[in-house]
């Protein structure tokens, strides 16, 4: 069910303009691509030809509505790209005011629409030689470092959107932490969407080699426009041996955002993923994120939370793959749904044959705050080898009247103790999240969803 | 001397499930009063405290409950607690992620607020007691009770012993300083220093500003809080009111003598 390729297709659906594609690698080409990329994107235009648009009987998007996308994807418009911005205090005010007062403490890149308008690497990075650019700059300056790597993790013939995505491949980031070094500042990551009409189809490789550590922050974030927008993604992690990496990945797109991302971490021997999850905004949103043990003693650590209101609807997949013995994954996923909103949880353990003393637990709860709200979850094992621990478990339920009744004994009115329940809900996950100022910042977005 | 009781119920008839469980209930308390509520399990304790916070469980068939004159029938538990009526419960209900802290300083914030602007059920953010002010607050009535520290940043009763879950109900009745306390069974699950520090409490906070209701089917916890009256409720009514002395009696000799019907006024 992982892979699209095992789906009979009955009719092919065109994905998208042909032009697109030559145009993108045209434009690629004069900013110095090298020849190998250009390559991948050619394959992966030729597979998105054939793959066309995915079958609404797909396993993976029989439960997510992208019809409206697919009606008015022709007319986006996938090159426009935000000014770049010489200084930090050159980007819109909006941007700024996402990273905060820390952003000086960070290192920092900034994608709008479908370019990166300002990077900034802190010097104390720098020092370290913790390289953070775009993976444009990366593709023309640490091209034998990307090249591995780019395209390795998600299967370009993954589905027709996935090779758009690398066909058309429009920004990201290129994040890289040598051996042992651990670095000294958190890295921020922030792409915007400026105006509805915009498709960005940025792709981030993260690597951190042996014994390194890092803190990434990565945000997505746009006002409430009128009309169509899409965020294609692409997101390869490689986590060295024995190195620690804490990813944070927060979606607050406007209601008219459609956005669909492929997230894959590889994880080797005795190296530790805390990923940390948010979806709150756009419109429908699907994320696909797989999580490889490939080596033995790997750990991920998975805490995510998704909170709908109004017509949202989100689709998050997850996989947990024990490639390697002795690995650990753990994985819990909060969903609150209000108004007409939807969610549906997907999530799948595999544990290879020979993974043996897997220790793999998978949760998913939800609250369901209206009658016309709806979650859905459907967790699956498959499992390979005999000596394992896995478990997995769903609830869906609505506030409990008892919690309620106890808080308004204290004299909350009913929205606030409602709130309050809620935000206790999302707490585990909030507190995972490195930055206090986002923590924050989290918190009032959950209270002005709640209302 | 003009005596105008705090908290009135005349005659409460109350059912839960169409099963009618108070049936006839009187009881007055005024401020400054110190009231014990003692009956055998299933009398209807709780159904009463749990009543006059307002449960939607309960539906009240007839009879009256006036808090500060004015009839509480029609108020949502919410504005009850806010007007200052307070219930410790008998068993404390967990909120995962939620901080003793964060509560309370939001329960007090909605205490605090005038009531025209706790009306329409918003409350206003970010207003009402400083947090500095606050975090000295919580650390001196925590103090009162013998809590340590960290328990203000734990989860609301998550994971809390009975102890805990029973000091943590009187830390709020410290914060909040209702005027009329009902105190369904704080006693229960209590080790007896546990029961000093909590009743402790209770008698620190008690006086002419607030009355108080200790409901308990023992009276272990009335050698330490000192009923001016004793009230013993069997089958959904109270059937004998007294002196602390009826306490002493109920010890002795139990509650058949009171179920037996002999309605016995004792003072
Ligand atoms: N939620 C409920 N549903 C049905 N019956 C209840 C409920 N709560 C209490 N009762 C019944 O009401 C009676 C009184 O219970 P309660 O008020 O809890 O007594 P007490 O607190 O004195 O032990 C008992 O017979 C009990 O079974
Ligand atoms: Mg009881």
């Amino acid at each position: 069910m992982t892979n699209a390729t095992t789906t009979p297709k009955t009719t092919l659906r065109p994905i998208a303009p042909e032009a697109w594609e030559t145009t993108a690698r045209a434009r690629a080409q004069q900013q110095g691509e090298p020849d190998w990329a250009l390559e991948q994107r050619r394959i992966a235009a030729a597979q998105a030809k054939a793959l066309g648009l995915p079958s609404r009987e797909h396993e993976l998007w029989r439960r997510i509505d992208f019809r409206t996308l697919e009606q008015g994807l022709a007319a986006l418009d996938p090159f426009h790209a935000g000014p770049a911005a010489a200084t930090f205090g050159d980007l819109p005010a909006g941007l700024q005011a996402v990273l905060g007062e820390d952003a000086d403490r960070a290192g920092v890149l900034v994608q709008r629409d479908a370019g990166v308008a300002f990077e900034r690497n802190a010097a104390e990075l720098e020092r370290q030689g913790v390289i953070v650019c775009s993976l444009e700059r990366a593709l023309t300056r640490h091209a034998e470092l990307l090249r591995p790597r780019l395209g390795a993790l998600i299967e370009p013939d993954y589905d027709g959107y996935a090779a758009l995505g690398a066909a058309i491949r429009s920004g990201g980031a290129f994040v890289w932490v040598p051996d042992g070094v651990e670095a000294a500042l958190p890295i921020r990551l922030l792409h915007g969407l400026d105006a509805a009409g915009r498709l960005a189809a940025p792709r981030s490789v993260i690597v951190l080699g042996q014994q390194a550590r890092a803190t990434i922050v990565e945000e997505q974030s746009s006002a409430a426009a009128d009309g169509l927008a899409f965020h294609l993604g692409g997101t390869e992690v490689f986590l060295g041996e024995e190195s620690k990496l804490v990813f944070a990945t927060l979606q607050e797109w406007g209601g008219n955002v459609y956005h669909y991302s492929n997230q894959r971490a590889r994880i080797e021997r005795g190296a530790e993923l805390q990923w940390i999850q948010t979806v709150l905004g756009g419109r429908m949103v699907k994320t696909n994120s797989y999580f490889d043990l490939a080596g033995p003693g790997a750990s991920a650590y998975v805490h995510g939370f998704m909170f709908g209101d109004e017509r949202q609807h989100f689709h998050l997949h997850t996989l947990q793959r024990h490639l390697a013995d002795h690995c650990t994954s753990d994985l819990l996923i909060k969903g609150c749904l209000k108004d007409h909103a939807r969610s549906v949880y997907q999530g799948l353990i595999q544990v290879a044959e020979g993974a043996q003393r897997t220790d793999a637990y998978q949760a998913n709860r939800n609250l369901v705050l209206s009658d016309t709200a709806r979650a859905d979850s459907i967790p699956g094992l498959e499992i390979l080898a005999n000596d394992v621990r896995c478990t997995h478990g769903a609830t869906i339920g609505s506030v409990d009247p008892e919690q309620m009744y106890y808080l308004m004994a204290r004299g909350l009115p009913r929205n606030t103790a409602q709130r309050l329940i809620v935000e206790g809900f999302f707490t585990p996950v909030i507190d995972r999240i490195p930055l206090e100022g986002i923590r924050e910042h989290l918190r009032q977005v959950i209270q002005r969803k709640i209302g | 001397m003009s005596y105008a009781p705090e908290l009135v119920i005349k005659d409460l008839h109350v059912g839960i499930e169409g099963k009618e469980i108070l049936k006839g209930l009187s009881l007055e308390v005024g401020k400054g009063e110190i009231h014990a509520l003692m009956g055998p399990n299933g009398s209807g304790k709780s159904t009463l405290a749990n009543t006059l916070m307002g449960h939607p469980k309960y539906e009240v068939t007839s009879g009256e409950i006036l808090f500060k004159g004015e009839s509480v029938l029609e108020m949502e538990t919410d504005a009850r607690a806010r007007a200052g009526l307070f219930m410790a419960f008998q068993y404390p209900v967990a909120i995962p992620g939620v901080t003793v802290a964060n509560f309370l300083r939001t329960a007090l914030n909605a205490r605090l607020a005038p009531p025209e602007t706790n009306g329409g059920g918003a409350m206003p953010h970010k207003r009402g007691i400083a947090p500095k002010e606050f975090r000295a607050m919580l650390k001196e009535r925590m103090g009162l009770l013998k809590m340590d520290e960290s328990f203000a940043g734990r989860y609301l009763n998550d994971g809390f012993s009975g102890g805990e879950k029973k000091r943590a109900e009187i830390l709020q009745m410290a914060i909040l300083k209702p005027e009329i306390a009902i105190m369904d069974e704080t006693d229960s699950g209590l080790d007896i220093d546990a029961l000093r520090v909590v009743s402790d409490g209770v008698n620190a906070l008690a006086g002419p500003a607030m009355g108080v209701l200790v409901i308990t089917h023992y009276n272990r916890i009335l050698n330490y809080i000192k009923p001016d009256k004793v009230h013993v409720m069997v089958d959904g009514r109270i059937q004998v009111s007294g002196g602390a002395d009826l306490a002493l009696k109920l010890e002795s000799q139990g509650y058949d003598w009171v179920r037996d019907g002999q309605e016995v006024e004792l003072s």
